[in-house]
Order: structure tokens, then C-alpha cells, then sequence
């Protein structure tokens, strides 16, 4: 098997940079310091993206703009254009998909193509590849990296170890000198959390990983534990899917605030717009959920979480916000805030309902029969069409939450 | 980079041709200036945005220019770079 990984280099900040090239600016926002960000007039968002020279002003990806301008003064702010970058994402699958038919779009800026069987045509994967490489930069206006392999996994990998607009290997031979010794952080799937267990176990590096014994790592970190291992050893078996359709396990909104806010009231109806969003998602998958639960961050980035099962699952606007108001005046601490969220899982099909004896079921058979009608005339509208009275005159959006554009693709952490 | 108003005719297979386009100068004021060829039509799609590249031969004030001129598909609008 034969995978190319291709991933933009700072997929958002070149987007916009190629735009405003092309329409006519002298400036490329790659060679100053530069972030895609929220609007800093608002006061509201974070970094999404910056160039080289920013980062060695020291701004980090997600802090916030305010942060950020205090760390570099002459910083170039670009809002996002996630319209944009959907368009750049659909041209890059586009050209793609001229080299083969398996090509999957792992998130709005990562692809697979699986390059199996197409030596035949093409000819040689790494010279292939940077012909890719070259059109995507001469034609397109942005660079990426691409890394080939026998599988996702490595292929992934590969792309990582030369940034930016670069090709690079990194076949199951070459694991021991190229994978082993890079830190144990580099390792797809080893995250913030894993990382000091890790360290505390003594491994430093992806090569201390693999020569960990499993059992031990099982029983430390269970089934993260094998699958980090087997990452390790290069060992990853998933097909190049086409289509980026999963089974879904859970759908959430979440929304960062212009400003702190510690009025209930403010609160309560920023989590209505959340729950208006997520329930309108939901019924549009045809599942139900079991679990919701709310995210809290604070004005200090302190964030912590509160979930609960229902007894029956529910896919109603109010039944998703009466839990969502329960679980947030259970667990909040009455400081300010600045980002909420609210995620509803354990998903099951509503094609049948369970019924509750305790509650209120014409009254619930009501609810679903008006989320169904406003469903359906926002989907033949706009989603602004209709909204509830208790957001007109206020600054909250009626349906808050997620990036506004349809169809943005999210990255999956599953490959 | 300034958007230019543009009379333009299209031929049979979609192909534009310019013909001549107004902007305002930096005196305020209006200027209409002739196309009297055009050098090179190619396309581009940087960041996906498909657009067509002309550059084009014009007398300015009794002087010959090359003007690089973009024709944007999506919002059809006409840019004098």
C-alpha cells in the first residue's frame, strides 16, 4: 500500500494570504507577524492561526487576541473566512482526485490519497508527490506537506517531519531512525492529558513507547495505552474512505463570550442559543441523546464540565436546555465566564421513543411536533427565519455556536 | 488594486473580450480607457478563486500601457491591478 498524506502549512493564515495576493495586496501575510483571529473591536476571539514570525514573538494557537497583541504590537489581524477556506479545501480535494479516485478529507485542511496501484500511471510516489506539491503552490497559492507511507498512520507522521512545503518518507524500515527518536508529544493521538503519564512511566520518546511492555501500558492507560503503542510500532490499518461519513457519537456547540459574563440571565440565554443549535443538529441526524453536558471555561481559562444521563432519551429543544440550566447551576462557581458549551452523546436512533410513566408525554409529543415545524421552515428559509422572542433585541445569536458556514469540515481524531 | 467598471463582449464560447472600462483617477474624476489589445488571457485559481488574467495594451494620455486587468468568475467583478 502506498498513503500520501497532504496537509496545508498554516492552512488558514496561507488561505488568506493567497486571497489577498490575488487581490492585488503587497503584502503576504506569511512574512509578517500575523494571526487569523476573532474581530479584536468585539474583544472577542482567539488565534486560529499565525505565521512564523509571530510565533517567534511567542503567541500560541488558541490564547487570546488580546494576548497575543500585548506580545507583538504590530500584529496583522485577518478575521476568518471560513467560506474561504471551504472553497480552498474543495480545490485542493479537487486536484487530488485528478491523481486518484481514494481521496479522503481527514479535516478542512488534511487529505489521504491513497496512491496504491498508481505507479502504473503516474509513476514513482515521491516524484508524484512533488509534482503535486508544486501544482498546489503554482496554482493554488499555498504550500503543503506530504508524507508517504504504507498506511495512514506513518503517512501522517511522515508529513510532519519536514514543514513547511516539503516531502518526506517514512516507511516501516525507517521507523527506528526517524519515528523513535522524535519526543513522545509528536505521537498521533498523544495529547495533553497522556503526556505526563507518560513521563512518569520514564518514556521521553516515541522509541522508549514501543519498547514499553504492553501489558504494563494497558494497565496504566488502557485502551489509549495499546493503541498509542501500536502507533508506535508504525502499526495502523484503517482504509482511505472516501467519504468522511462516521457514525456519529456526539454532537456539541460551544461559543466564546465578547465579554465575561455572571448574570444568570445572560448565561441562561447564551445556553439557549447553544441547545437551539445542538437539538437542531441532532434531529437532523435522526437520533435522540441520552447524555448532555455542559462545558464552563472562565475568565481566568479554568474550565471544567458537568454531565448526566437521562432516563429517556430526548432530542426537544427545551428538554436539552432544562438539563443544560440544571447541570450548569450544579456546577458553576458563580465567577465570570467566557466560554460555554453544551454536548448532547450516547446517541440512539429516534425512529422509537421510550416512553417516561413520569412525565408529561402529550406535552413532550407537543414539543417535538414544533421543533419538527421550525426544522422545517428553517431548512426551506434561513435558520434567522424564526426565532424565539427572548433574543430579539439582544446581542446572542438565536442559534449559537459552531462556525456559521454549512458543511465545514471538522477534523476527526479517528483516521 | 481598483474596481474598474468594464464593457466587455463574450464570443461564442464564453471567452470575454475587453473593450474598454471607466475608474475614477486620483483626482476624483472619471476616466474611460480603450483596450487595444490583449497580450495575454490566462486563468488563475489562487485560494480557489478562479479568475482570468489580461494583460492588456492601452493609450493613456498619449502613452502606451500595459495594464494587468482581472476578471473575477464568482462575482464578476473587473479589477485594474
Amino acid at each position: 500500500m502506498t498513503i500520501f498524506h497532504i496537509d496545508v502549512n498554516s492552512a488558514y493564515l496561507s488561505w488568506e494570504a493567497a486571497y489577498r495576493l490575488q487581490h492585488g495586496s503587497k503584502i503576504d501575510l506569511r512574512e509578517i507577524p500575523a494571526v487569523v483571529g476573532g474581530d479584536p473591536k468585539k474583544r472577542t476571539g482567539i488565534v486560529l492561526a499565525k505565521s512564523n514570525l509571530a510565533k517567534s514573538c511567542g503567541i500560541n494557537t488558541g490564547e487570546s487576541l488580546s494576548s497575543a497583541l500585548s506580545k507583538c504590537g504590530s500584529l496583522t489581524i485577518a478575521p476568518p473566512n471560513y467560506d474561504l477556506y471551504v472553497k480552498c479545501s474543495n480545490a485542493l480535494v479537487e486536484l487530488l482526485l485528478e491523481y486518484g479516485p481514494s481521496v479522503q478529507r481527514f479535516s478542512v485542511d488534511e487529505c489521504f490519497l491513497d496512491y496504491t496501484g498508481l505507479e502504473r500511471i503516474w509513476g514513482d510516489p515521491y516524484e508524484t508527490a512533488e509534482k503535486i506539491r508544486h501544482r498546489i503552490k503554482s496554482e493554488l497559492g499555498f504550500t503543503v506537506s506530504i508524507g508517504i507511507s504504507s498506511n495512514k498512520l506513518l503517512a501522517k507522521m511522515a508529513g510532519e517531519l519536514k514543514k513547511p512545503d516539503a516531502v518526506s518518507t517514512l516507511w516501516p524500515d525507517e521507523i527506528s531512525s526517524k519515528l523513535w527518536p522524535l519526543p513522545i508529544e509528536e505521537l498521533y493521538m498523544v495529547g495533553r492529558a497522556t503526556v505526563p503519564k507518560l513521563k512518569k512511566m520514564a518514556i521521553y520518546t516515541i522509541g522508549d513507547l514501543a519498547h514499553t511492555d504492553l501489558v504494563y501500558l494497558e494497565t496504566v492507560l488502557k485502551s489509549h495505552g495499546k493503541l498509542i503503542w501500536q502507533y508506535a510500532w508504525g502499526i495502523e490499518n484503517s482504509v482511505v474512505r472516501p467519504s468522511t461519513h462516521l457514525a456519529v457519537k456526539g454532537i456539541g456547540n460551544s461559543t466564546t463570550t465578547p465579554r465575561d459574563i455572571s448574570d444568570l440571565n445572560d448565561i441562561n440565554l447564551i445556553l439557549l442559543s447553544l441547545c437551539e443549535t445542538v437539538a437542531a443538529r441532532l434531529r437532523a441526524t435522526e437520533h435522540c441523546a441520552r447524555v448532555i453536558s455542559v462545558g464552563l471555561k472562565s475568565a481566568e481559562f479554568s474550565h471544567y464540565s458537568h454531565q448526566k444521563k437521562l432516563y429517556t432519551p430526548t432530542d426537544t429543544t427545551k428538554d436539552i436546555y432544562e438539563h443544560a440550566k440544571d447541570l450548569f447551576l450544579e456546577t458553576w462557581q458563580g465567577e465570570p465566564l467566557r466560554h460555554l458549551g453544551v454536548r448532547v452523546s450516547e446517541l440512539c436512533t429516534n425512529e422509537f421513543l421510550q416512553l417516561n410513566f413520569f412525565s408529561d408525554q402529550p406535552s413532550h409529543e407537543k414539543q417535538r411536533k414544533l421543533d419538527s415545524a421550525i426544522d422545517a421552515l428553517r431548512k426551506k428559509y434561513d435558520k434567522n427565519c424564526i426565532k424565539r422572542a427572548c433574543f430579539a433585541n439582544t446581542s446572542v445569536k438565536s442559534m449559537g455556536g459552531g462556525v456559521g458556514e454549512d458543511e465545514f469540515p471538522i477534523m476527526s481524531s479517528l483516521l | 488594486m481598483k474596481e474598474i467598471e468594464m464593457l466587455c463582449w463574450y464570443d461564442k464560447v464564453g471567452t470575454p473580450h475587453p473593450i474598454r472600462f471607466r475608474f475614477s483617477n486620483e483626482e476624483g474624476y472619471n476616466q474611460v480607457v480603450k483596450i487595444d489589445a490583449v497580450k495575454v488571457r490566462e486563468s488563475e485559481r489562487l485560494a480557489a478563486n478562479k479568475m482570468i488574467r489580461f494583460i492588456c495594451l492601452s493609450k493613456i494620455n498619449g502613452s502606451q500601457y500595459e495594464l494587468l486587468i482581472k476578471y473575477e468568475l464568482e462575482t464578476c467583478k473587473w479589477y485594474l491591478m
